[in-house]
């Protein structure tokens, strides 16, 4: 259950740590956001950038920043087709641009199934397991 | 409708010994009692007893299920599905339905330090197998384990605790 405000864990190394969803696009005012839905977020916190002469970290994003995101991991129950119902124990989002590519190149935890059937391949073969 | 004897004999001998006779009206005929359905048995019991049989026709599933000899939260197991994928987890709580399919199994594992949770039906059609790998030789309290989630009991990562069993069986042999 994502909505305004909700806090969430950013999974990839695009910088950010943790971002505010301000919005869950393309859903009514009053529902929430699930697994697989897009969201617009604001960056609360982001990994410190290095000095620009050593430049081994590039960060995409930086505190402040909107940014658009896709939410891989819910804390809420769901369900699936055959019945089993699924939770993890955070929620958590990969940031991507407008066309849906993840804007970092590593992603560093699970994800959930549903995204494959969702076409978001990139994110899931970016991820070390799928659940 | 066939008239029966025997009722209307005993009925008469009642009637014989009561001395009262009703004069107006004919005595109603009494019929013989229907058999009984299913031999007596409650339905429920018997669907119950042929969605088993269709549904688990050799009892596997549902001697994990037995109380005394079954499954118990804290064991870990590994569920098999028809497409080869596998969930490996440790059980945390059961759930068993009375006189239905209801009954499932919630397991807990740990992926990349993120707790993840699945509740999966016992009866479901896709699953090939279920398999016990390991039992606790002692028993955390209570079995319904929702409480150690996010304690120091909490399960840690079971597929490499698993391996690591695997490896301590193979350097024994």
């Amino acid at each position: 259950m994502i909505y305004l405000k909700t806090l969430l864990n950013v999974i990839d190394n695009s910088g950010a740590q943790v971002v505010e969803c301000i919005k869950v696009l393309r859903h009514k005012p009053k529902s929430f956001g699930k697994i697989g839905d897009q969201i617009t977020c604001v960056v609360k916190q982001a990994r410190p950038q290095l000095d620009s002469f050593q430049n081994t970290q590039s960060n995409k994003v930086k505190r402040r920043d909107i940014v658009r995101g896709v939410i891989v991991r819910q804390k809420a129950p769901f369900r699936r087709k055959d019945g089993s119902v699924v939770r993890f124990d955070d929620n958590a989002v990969v940031l991507i641009n407008k066309n849906g590519d993840p804007l970092g190149t590593r992603i560093s935890s699970v994800v959930a199934k549903e995204l494959k059937e969702l076409n978001y391949n990139k994110i899931v073969s970016l991820a070390p397991k799928t659940f | 409708m066939l008239k029966s004897s025997s009722p209307i004999i005993k009925s008469s001998i009642i009637q014989s010994i009561r001395g009262f006779r009703y004069l107006k009206k004919e005595l109603p005929t009494v019929y013989e009692g229907l058999q009984p359905k299913r031999n007596g048995k409650p339905v429920m019991e018997y669907i119950h007893q042929q969605m088993l049989a269709q549904h688990d026709p050799l009892g596997t599933r549902t001697k994990l299920i037995n109380r005394e000899t079954g499954l118990r939260s804290g064991d870990i197991i590994k569920v098999t599905y028809n497409d080869r994928t596998e969930v490996i987890g440790s059980v945390l709580a059961i759930k068993r339905g009375n006189l239905n399919l209801g009954h499932n199994i919630l397991i807990r594992t740990k992926l990349n330090k993120v707790g993840s949770e699945i509740r999966i039906p016992l009866f479901n059609p896709n699953i090939r197998n279920i398999e016990i790998l390991h039992k606790p030789e002692k028993y955390l309290p209570r079995h319904k384990l929702y409480y150690i989630r996010g304690t120091n009991k909490d399960v840690g990562d079971v597929e490499t605790f698993v391996k690591k069993l695997e490896a301590k069986k193979h350097d024994k042999k």
